[in-house]
């Protein structure tokens, strides 16, 4: 168990706070590429105040489990935070393996959302979940095999010290780790090229469909979560993916800016790419999988 | 100055393995006729660059001539050959695998695996060391080569598959080229090999496999 920094706790107060922003930053780069002026930034605030301040409407078939799923999914995305390091810093709890809590964690989260689908009992929501289930299977292994590269090239089983060190960095390496956690974030988040967070044509939706049946309190809770989920894998990726500049402000700055290219460079995918064929996503997915297994084999050498 | 690039020229060889294994990858997972050609040019050129480094052999005009043969061959005229019989006998832009494409990619990454790993037991004494990935490089090509042969049903693909192959030769063959220039020039002349199976996919008009032109020629072959 690492020692608690002093601003540790900060940071994931800083993702509640901040995390609806990137997703304004997607939907804005999204607008401005298609020529529109787009929503305000602070859209998705406005967004979850206007949910919350809805009444919910449950199904009689529904149970306890339906109710618990967006809480839990909150939960577990907030247990995620706390182990995820910011800027160079470390983290509230760090400790070895922590990685592999962390990705434990975000299943956990996905396992409430898919046993809530699953509980309205609609064969469509089920298929959602199916699918859900299905491309998580490949996206975990795009994410152990990247922090697993991670750690063997800086020597650290904690992803605090993961980013806290950065002189054995390795370009080509590092290059193939950042592109297949990028795909990897893009598929965990819902986004276009695996599933389209604005789409509701009913036979290709993935992640929308198993939050069909929520409203209200229950759906700003998983808008939420989901874009706290967008900023902790952004932020790893952030922050692992180049050597950070040394002094912890200007570490956190530049973090902060890598991010907002992330969400930048999300949007530019969104906006110049179809999605994939259903078909083709395991196929997509086991490539970037592939690299990270091929960055994995370089520094096992 | 020269600290600085002596410094950038090892991270330039890993990115240009990097890259090879890449295309090598994307050899076995991509579907598409047109991208397979285009990404086996794209190794060609990759290769050419090899003879140049110092960790291969001094720079010489015997190096320069082997980066620029094998560059405008592999990485110019083999891919305009291979594109034109495409469009010449008229082949469907589909690759037609016996083998699923993520299992091949599965196959791809452990024998580059595989490789490294043998790399690490026979290379020992090339370079000091120093020709281990290219051994790496090189086998896990010319596997993954061997396999693309072996698992793609079209003429044309075989031909590609041959191709990264003999690249993969290649490749091993530049860590001795300073001893045995010999086997870098037999590997280009390996290549005499890739414009005989393109020309007989453009005289005879293959446009599936090698084996269906027999069949064509025979067509009672196949009756009791």
């Amino acid at each position: 168990m690492g020692a608690l920094h002093p601003f540790s706790l900060l940071f994931p107060l800083m993702a509640l706070a901040l995390s609806p922003l990137l997703m304004g930053v997607i939907n804005r780069t999204k607008a401005a590429w298609a020529g529109r002026t787009g929503q305000p930034l602070t859209q998705m605030y406005f967004d979850l105040a206007r949910l919350w301040r809805k009444g919910a409407v449950y199904s009689r078939t529904t149970t306890w489990v339906f109710r618990m799923g967006p809480v839990a999914g909150l939960a577990s995305a907030l247990a995620a935070l706390t182990l995820t390091p910011f800027g160079g810093l470390p983290a509230a709890l760090s400790f070895d393996g922590d990685l592999l809590a962390l990705i434990y964690l975000i299943g956990a989260g996905r396992f409430f959302t898919i046993l809530a689908a699953l509980d309205t009992g609609s064969a469509f929501e089920g298929m959602g979940a199916s699918r859900e289930a299905f491309f998580a299977v490949f996206t975990e292994v795009i994410f152990i095999l990247g922090l697993a590269a991670l750690a063997m090239q800086t020597g650290s089983l904690s992803l605090s010290g993961m980013v806290a060190t950065s002189e054995k960095f390795d370009f080509a390496a590092s290059a193939m780790v950042a592109a297949a956690l990028f795909v990897a974030l893009l598929a965990e988040n819902a986004r276009i090229p695996v599933d389209d967070p604005n789409t509701h044509l009913e036979l290709t939706m993935i992640h929308e469909v198993m939050v069909l049946d929520h409203g209200g309190p229950d759906l700003a809770l998983i808008e939420y979560s989901r874009a706290l989920k967008w900023w902790l894998f952004s932020s790893i990726l952030a922050q692992a993916l180049t050597p950070l500049p040394g002094g912890p402000g200007l570490a956190v700055v530049y973090t902060l800016t890598m991010m907002t290219a992330l969400a930048i460079a999300a949007g530019v995918v969104e906006s110049t790419m179809a999605r994939l064929r259903l078909t083709f996503v395991p196929q997509f997915l086991m490539g970037a999988g592939a690299l990270s297994a091929l960055a994995v084999i370089l520094f096992l050498r | 100055m020269v600290e600085l690039a002596q410094a950038f020229v090892p991270q330039l060889l890993n990115l240009i393995f990097m890259a090879l294994l890449i295309t090598n990858l994307y050899l076995l997972g991509s579907s598409r006729l047109g991208s397979l050609i285009w990404t086996a040019g794209a190794q060609g050129a990759l290769l050419a660059a090899l003879p140049l480094f110092p960790q291969v052999g001094e720079f010489s005009t015997h190096a320069v001539a082997l980066a620029a043969g094998s560059g405008i061959l592999k990485g110019a005229v083999i891919p305009w050959l291979l594109l034109w019989a495409m469009r010449d006998a008229n082949i469907r832009r589909d690759v037609e695998p016996l083998v699923g494409y993520s299992l091949s990619l599965t196959f791809g990454v452990a024998v580059t695996g595989l490789s490294f790993w043998f790399a690490e037991k026979i290379a020992g004494g090339l370079h000091a060391g120093e020709g281990a990935p290219f051994v790496a490089v090189g086998v896990s090509m010319a596997l993954c080569g061997m396999f693309l042969i072996a698992s793609r049903t079209k003429a044309l693909t075989q031909v590609v598959g041959y191709l990264t192959l003999e690249n993969g030769i290649y490749v091993f063959g530049v860590s001795l080229a300073a001893r045995q220039p010999f086997v870098v020039e037999m590997g280009i002349f390996l290549d005499i090999f890739v414009f005989i199976f393109v020309g007989g996919i453009v005289m005879f008009r293959i446009n599936r496999t090698f084996d269906r032109i027999q069949k064509g020629r025979a067509p009672t072959e196949d009756a009791p």
